[in-house]
């Protein structure tokens, strides 16, 4: 079943406009919304709470629709801002607690969740302290602490590892990809693509308010291509590849070789003796979603 | 050599709970409503919030409380020396008049407090994600404020009222039960007071982008009505000036309810008790619906 689908659907701050017929069909699991700032991600999220009405379409949340039924959506969701979202003279347990409270767990279960779900994020022997004396990745993890508290079907984190040291960001897309296991469904947006290809099954990316493309990472990523060297001219096998079926970019003595019709390497080492071509070097290379990004931004 | 004994085998064993998903009850939108109160009168008052958060709070409140112990002290040692109508200066309506000051002041701190903060620190986002409307996270927070000043302005009452009655020469027992219309009187002015002065801070907090700016604007806003309206009640004749200033309505407010007289500028402009609280109801509504408009945008 996808947990967010949505038809047509667009928004305008004025006569600026920021999503325009979106037909998004986004399975369960970890899922990453990819696009440069200002494409419309974080606009998208805010639609998806009920925060902003669609000015065009329509949206639904596991199975709701957010415009009619806006407040079950809110009780089944977790988000996860860019922005500040922690009052700084309360602690992490206090605030943590409250906002489990706030999706209508009671406050002795709700201070037991808080405890817990710190201690979970890394931030059960910090639990005591002030939001505002915690350090950025601290409080990044008491962000991730509060949308989760409650246990949440679907949580929306937008741009969970923004501000984070290298460190912090493999901890934080860690943990990621553990609250993926715990059955809660994820829908993380980011700019920096290797994120997205290292935590999520399914991409959705955005471009100026439209969808450039979306699929499983898999389904994206896949598409190996060969970097091949060879010794002296490179015309003549580059022309017999192509007779051949598949697709050559020539760069001096490097050629890249894509072809779908079967196994490239096997095609490229028939070409090579069918031409008397000297091999230098050949291997494998997978094209990244940044490759993918680029390619159709 | 002699022998080590061995230890036991270990019979403890340590488990990794890891993460269990949350399968209690959860309750309705009247489960959170409360909590958002019950956050609004802990912020309010400082409760599990750093120590600098109490002392402006706590200290106004001992203030509120200190004339109450005066006036019973006073009555305790002293009744016998002066008359009853120097005793009845110590009443709950002279008591509710000479604190209005303190009680400004509370509102100029927790009323910013209230309300800024989510605002300033983005914690709009967080209730944005739970079910929890515009109009009733505004309902909570000014359920919060009116709780939290009606707290503020009640309880020294109540202790006047007590330390009234132990004083009584009729005995403790009789003060209480036969002084009961008192009660209800105290209740309410507490109330027309707290809407006077709140009412006025909400608004205010609405614009504020900081709260020691919302606590200032808020304080220069009800001195700056208390100047203006004299100005225009006595300087000019204007009467409908007599009903600007916050402090003077409270006062007047509370006059009404105990049934005497002062001399706030409503009562000497002879505008009607009614008239003062359809005023302070008014701005009260002003302040309630234009937050709903500004807050309808982020929540």
């Amino acid at each position: 079943m996808d947990i967010i689908r949505t038809s047509s659907l667009g928004h305008a701050y004025g006569d600026t406009v920021a999503l325009r017929g979106l037909d998004l069909s986004i399975p369960g699991g970890i899922n990453g919304l990819v696009g440069a700032n200002g494409a419309g991600k974080t606009t998208l999220m805010k639609i998806l709470l009920g925060i902003l009405d669609p000015t065009a379409g329509n949206a639904e949340v596991l199975g709701d629709r957010v415009d009619l039924e806006k407040a079950t959506v809110r009780s089944k969701v977790g988000y996860m801002p860019e922005g500040d979202c922690l009052p700084r003279q309360q602690s992490a347990a206090d605030f943590i607690s409250y906002a489990a409270e706030l999706a209508g767990i009671p406050a002795t279960a709700a201070r037991q969740r808080a405890s817990d779900v710190l201690t979970l994020v890394g931030l059960g022997e910090e639990r005591f302290r002030y939001l505002g004396d915690y350090s950025t990745g601290m409080k990044q993890r008491a962000k991730l602490a509060q949308a989760i508290v409650h246990h949440p079907d679907l949580v929306f984190l937008d741009e969970p590892t923004a501000g984070l040291d290298p460190a912090g960001r493999d901890e934080m897309l860690d943990l990621i990809r553990r609250i993926g296991g715990f059955g809660i469904n994820v829908l993380t947006s980011s700019h920096v693509l290797t994120d997205i290809e290292q935590t999520c099954d399914f991409v959705v990316m955005l471009d100026a308010g439209t969808v450039l493309r979306q699929g499983s990472i898999t389904g994206i990523v896949t598409q190996t291509t060969v970097d091949v060297e060879v010794q002296g001219a490179s015309d003549t096998l580059a022309q017999a590849l192509r007779n051949a079926g598949a697709t050559v970019l020539v760069d001096g003595r490097r050629l890249e070789v894509a072809f779908d019709q079967g196994d490239p390497f096997d095609l490229i080492r028939d070409q090579l003796i069918a031409t008397g071509t000297g091999l230098r070097r050949m291997s494998a290379r997978s094209s990244s979603l940044e490759d993918v990004y680029l390619g159709g931004a | 050599m002699s022998d080590t004994p061995r230890p036991a085998d270990p019979t403890g064993v340590v488990y990794d709970r890891g993460y269990a998903p949350y399968t209690g009850v959860r309750h309705g939108s009247r489960a959170v409503f409360w909590a958002i109160v019950k956050d609004g009168v802990r912020r309010g008052f400082g409760i599990r919030r750093k120590f600098r958060y109490k002392i402006l709070p706590w200290s106004l409140a001992t203030l509120m409380v200190l004339p109450a112990a005066f006036f019973v002290g006073f009555a305790f040692f002293f009744s016998s020396q002066i008359d009853q109508g120097a005793l009845d200066f110590f009443g709950h309506q002279s008591y509710a008049v000479f604190t209005t000051s303190i009680a400004v002041l509370f509102v100029a701190f927790v009323t910013p407090e209230l309300i800024v903060p989510d605002r300033e620190e983005g914690v709009l986002a967080v209730y944005a994600s739970r079910p929890v409307t515009a109009l009733g996270y505004l309902s909570a927070r000014a359920a919060g404020l009116a709780l939290t000043v009606g707290v503020f302005l009640f309880v020294p009452q109540v202790l006047l009222y007590l330390g009234l009655g132990a004083v009584d020469p009729d005995g403790f027992a009789a003060a209480l039960t036969g002084n009961l219309d008192q009660v209800a009187r105290f209740t309410a002015a507490s109330a027309t007071s707290m809407l006077a002065l709140a009412g006025p801070a909400l608004l205010v907090s609405l614009f504020a982008a900081r709260v020691a700016t919302g606590s200032g604007i808020y304080l220069g806003t009800v001195f700056g009505l208390s100047i203006a309206g004299s100005i225009l009640f006595e300087g000019t004749g204007q009467r409908w000036g007599a009903i600007l200033s916050p402090i003077d309505n409270a006062n007047h407010l509370i006059a009404w309810v105990f049934g005497g007289r002062e001399t706030s500028l409503p009562e000497r402009a002879d505008i009607a008790g009614i008239v003062t609280l359809l005023v302070v109801a008014v701005v009260g509504v002003v302040a309630v619906v234009y937050a709903h408009r500004r807050y309808r945008e982020e929540l």
